[in-house]
């Protein structure tokens, strides 16, 4: 069956994006070397924890990514095939942040408490000492590599069997990719869930939170969409409004699941109030950082969801992008009121530190993205339900 | 099409949704016929017993008024045990219906047609079984509206508005509602169908009363088609809210073995979990008696059984994370808990559940396993047990460990509790037998708009 009239699928290798590309490039590495020179302008601690947000925000949509293109297959989902390559490709950036995760890891002993026994009361060393077993230098570092690993190793195969079917006929290649997908989401779930525990909730010194994964993993899929949309629109993927629209209203579907994860895990600690529980709810309420909570309900949540609800909305591309980055701008803050307060309880800091590292992270991530996404057709034109993805007309 | 069919390898391409003729006469008769046909002597023989357990059923709820809750095996600590058990695992087991019938709409999945009017019927009767356990519990269920109704409190003592079971009252009652009127609304178009067919006087009429003056005229569709989507929009969010608020029933607390975060999306995972176990249970043997099996084919069994393995490693999601914050919070009441949980006297009792929800769903991973009806429906039955040992370990073992050591006691339920509990599975069953004798049990106007649509695409 032929593709709509209307609908012209790029069978030529994608060739743009080289200014932007070395631009990012550029941006990442000048903005890496000034991180550099302001941690010794501010302290160790201060670079790392910047460093660490930056992180957080720029693989999360990667790590979304993943998650998304493996549910979809799971489903046997027909509709998201034409703009998938771009979405397996953002989930293939993965492997730059193995690289760019050694500042986390060379300089951990500043950030993580339970690093530092010495420097913290009896209650709390008997806590680390508890937790030893688990949470220990070694141990750590073991599970980051094994996170990365499942990751890398996921993406890349799942992206690899699909670039395959460009250049010959492998229908066999979208049943191994049926096939694997579902059995890879459990190991994806709790890699990004443990991940999250490891390097996120274990900066606090008593908190713990059996949501907390949940709540780092909404985030990734609702971020994951966003950052698809947006290159989605950028590269001119000939998909039609309806794709739109489904993009969009995952979009808007995992964005009220942030919500409920967050709503869930504050109400259920501020409502029974046990001490060992309370101290990271307590540090982001009870000082400037409420104002930081205060802007994430209203334009993380409110104002998002009414104006998301409007169906004609998600059929415009430059409506839906705006609202895209609307919602990545959320998940920056989002993610800064993850890491940050631990550093600066009194309310946010924002210098210049966390700027070079969002800029050097951000920028070394986009540069990666935009190379790996050169040379390849950005539409899986060898996927043999591409037809039905074309008709997409729900 | 032919040219993609022939780039298709056979093991990615879909089975029909509908297997033989799919003829709108054909898949009407087919879907009205058990209606039609006199009634059978086992749907009489399983009506009896149904009939006899909510006798039972009824007599245990006597007793209890009677003689007061006391008759129950609840004690101090355990001061909750089979009422909530069995409400949570019934409102659990009602879950399946909104989320077939509302989220698989607007998630666009074509096999939902098949089975959503069945399902949709279940989630009523469970809901209502639920509902039975609250009122009951308050002892003196004429007090039950002024006990369970949330109106303005003048005194300020009651409702307690910060309470999460004042928050289930409106979560279920209005879950309920919902699901009333969209089970009704789809039934419109097929009860005037039945109007139209029937041949007696009075089935005439009583059809011809329920079904609202449906002619089929287009504006009867276009107004049907914005509500039944529009009820689909608003019952999403009610099968969220609903179990996430049972949660809170237990997670505001700070018991342990109750207050953990984790706990409202795995209630709602472990309520579709369940909901999808209990709609496998009934409908393997419903669709081999009905002769529903061109309507309810392989494909949607199948696709039914992925659900549960996909709920059921979210629940095993819930279970891990949880256990391990139990460990990583390193408080002596959480870590004496998870003792409790695993070693204790209820110990056989988790051990048991995480067999039945964790080991057992994992031979869908195969597809020959999916495919089977006997395994499946042994394995929704495990399911089923599975998630009622869940309810029963996060209460039991919960409470009967309390903080003060000598305050720890013991629970067994007593001849009335089990009475109960069976009884209203009878009553469960009755209501579903009425169902499946008087009611297409399959959307017979939906089945037939997906034909259409499959003749004309790719489905």
């Amino acid at each position: 069956m032929s593709a709509p009239s209307q609908i012209v699928v790029p069978r030529l290798p994608w060739e743009g994006g080289r200014k932007q590309m070395l631009a990012a490039l550029v941006i990442g590495v000048v903005s890496l070397v000034l991180w550099f020179v302001s941690m010794r302008m501010t302290s160790t601690e201060r670079a790392v924890y910047s460093w660490l947000w930056a992180l957080l925000f720029w693989i999360t949509p990667c790590l979304g990514a993943i998650g998304w293109i493996c549910a979809f297959n799971a489903a046997k989902a027909k509709w998201i095939i034409l703009p998938r390559r771009t979405l397996e490709l953002i989930g293939g950036t993965v492997g730059i942040f193995a690289v760019l995760f050694v500042f986390v890891a060379m300089f951990m002993r500043d950030i993580y408490p339970w690093m530092r026994p010495e420097a913290f009361d009896e209650e709390a060393r008997r806590l680390f000492e508890h937790r030893h077993k688990w949470m220990n230098q070694g141990m750590w570092f073991g599970r980051a590599i094994l996170y990365f690993l499942i990751w890398i190793g996921l993406a890349e195969r799942l992206h690899r069997w699909s670039l395959a079917q460009d250049t010959a006929d492998l229908p066999e290649n979208t049943a191994k990719a049926w096939t694997l997908s579902p059995a890879a989401l459990p190991f994806l779930g709790f890699a990004i869930s443990f991940a999250a525990f490891d390097w996120l909730m274990s900066l606090n010194v008593t908190f713990f939170s059996s949501m907390f994964g949940l709540y780092v993993i909404a985030g990734c899929a609702m971020s994951a969409m966003a950052v698809w949309i947006l290159v989605t629109i950028a590269v001119k993927t000939p998909i039609n409004g309806h794709h739109l629209h489904s993009m969009g209203k995952l979009m808007f579907a995992f964005n009220c699941f942030w919500a409920y994860t967050a709503f869930c895990q504050f109400m259920l600690i501020w409502i029974a109030d046990i001490p060992d529980e309370t101290p990271w709810h307590h540090m982001r309420i009870w000082s400037d950082w409420r104002y930081v909570g205060y802007f994430q309900i209203v334009f993380h949540f409110v104002l998002p969801f009414i104006i998301l609800l409007s169906r004609g909305l998600k059929f415009d591309k430059r409506k839906l992008g705006f609202m895209a980055v609307w919602l990545l701008i959320a998940h920056a803050v989002d993610t800064y009121w993850i890491v940050m307060p631990q550093l600066t309880p009194d309310g946010p800091h924002f210098g210049i530190t966390d700027l070079f590292a969002f800029l050097g992270v951000g920028g070394i991530a986009i540069g990666f993205f935009i190379f790996r996404m050169r040379g390849k057709n950005l539409v899986p034109i060898g996927d043999p339900f591409l037809p039905v993805s074309l008709e997409y007309r729900p | 099409m032919a040219d993609l069919a022939r780039t298709i390898s056979p093991s990615i391409t879909p089975e029909p949704l509908i297997e033989g003729p799919d003829d709108d006469l054909t898949l009407t008769d087919s879907v009205f016929a058990p209606v039609w046909k006199p009634t059978a002597k086992g749907w009489w023989f399983l009506f009896m017993i149904c009939l006899g357990g909510t006798g039972m059923l009824f007599s245990a709820i006597g007793w209890t008024v009677y003689k007061g809750i006391g008759v129950w095996g609840n004690n101090i600590p355990v001061a909750w045990a089979f009422g909530i058990i069995n409400f949570v695992w019934w409102i659990g087991i009602g879950h399946a219906g909104t989320l077939i019938s509302a989220i698989l709409l607007l998630f666009q999945q074509k096999w939902r047609t098949s089975i959503n009017r069945f399902s949709e019927a279940m989630t009523l009767f469970a809901v209502i079984c639920a509902a039975l356990y609250p009122v009951v519990h308050t002892g003196r269920p004429w007090f039950a509206a002024y006990w369970l109704f949330p109106y303005p409190s003048t005194l300020g003592i009651w409702p307690q508005f910060r309470s999460p079971l004042t928050w289930d009252v409106f979560a279920v009652s209005t879950y309920f509602t919902t699901s009333l009127l969209f089970w009704y609304l789809g039934l419109l178009p097929d009860l005037a169908a039945l109007r139209d067919r029937s041949t007696g006087k009075w089935s005439q009429r009583l059809y011809g009363i329920f079904s609202l003056g449906w002619r089929g005229a287009g504006r009867h569709w276009r107004d049907y088609m914005s509500a039944y989507t529009l009820l689909a929009g608003v019952a999403t969010p009610l099968v969220v809210s609903v179990h996430t608020i049972v949660s809170f029933d237990f997670a505001t607390a700070q018991l342990p073995g109750w207050h953990t975060t984790i706990f409202p999306p795995y209630f709602v995972a472990g309520a579709v979990f369940s909901g999808f176990a209990m709609v496998v249970t009934l409908i393997v043997p419903a669709r081999e008696f009905l002769g529903l099996k061109n309507v309810i084919t392989l494909r949607h069994l199948e696709a039914m059984n992925k659900v549960i393995l996909a709920t059921g490693w979210i629940v095993a999601y819930g279970y891990a994370v949880e256990i391990f914050n139990d460990w990583y919070s390193g408080s002596r009441y959480e870590l004496g808990h998870l003792h409790e949980k695993m070693l204790g006297p209820f110990a056989p009792f988790f051990w048991m559940q995480m067999f039945c929800n964790v080991v057992v769903p994992q031979i869908f991973w195969k597809r020959s396993l999916r495919r089977s009806l006997l395994v499946m429906w042994i394995a929704s039955i495990f399911v089923n047990i599975g998630m009622w040992l869940e309810r029963f370990n996060i209460i039991v073992i919960s409470l009967h460990r309390d903080f003060i050591p000598g305050s720890w006691a013991a629970y067994a339920p007593t001849i009335i509790d089990v009475s109960l509990f069976v009884g209203t599975i009878c009553f469960f069953g009755m209501n579903f037998l009425l169902f499946l004798r008087f009611v297409p049990s399959v959307a017979a106007n939906e089945v037939k708009e997906l034909a259409h649509e499959m003749r004309h695409t790719h489905v």
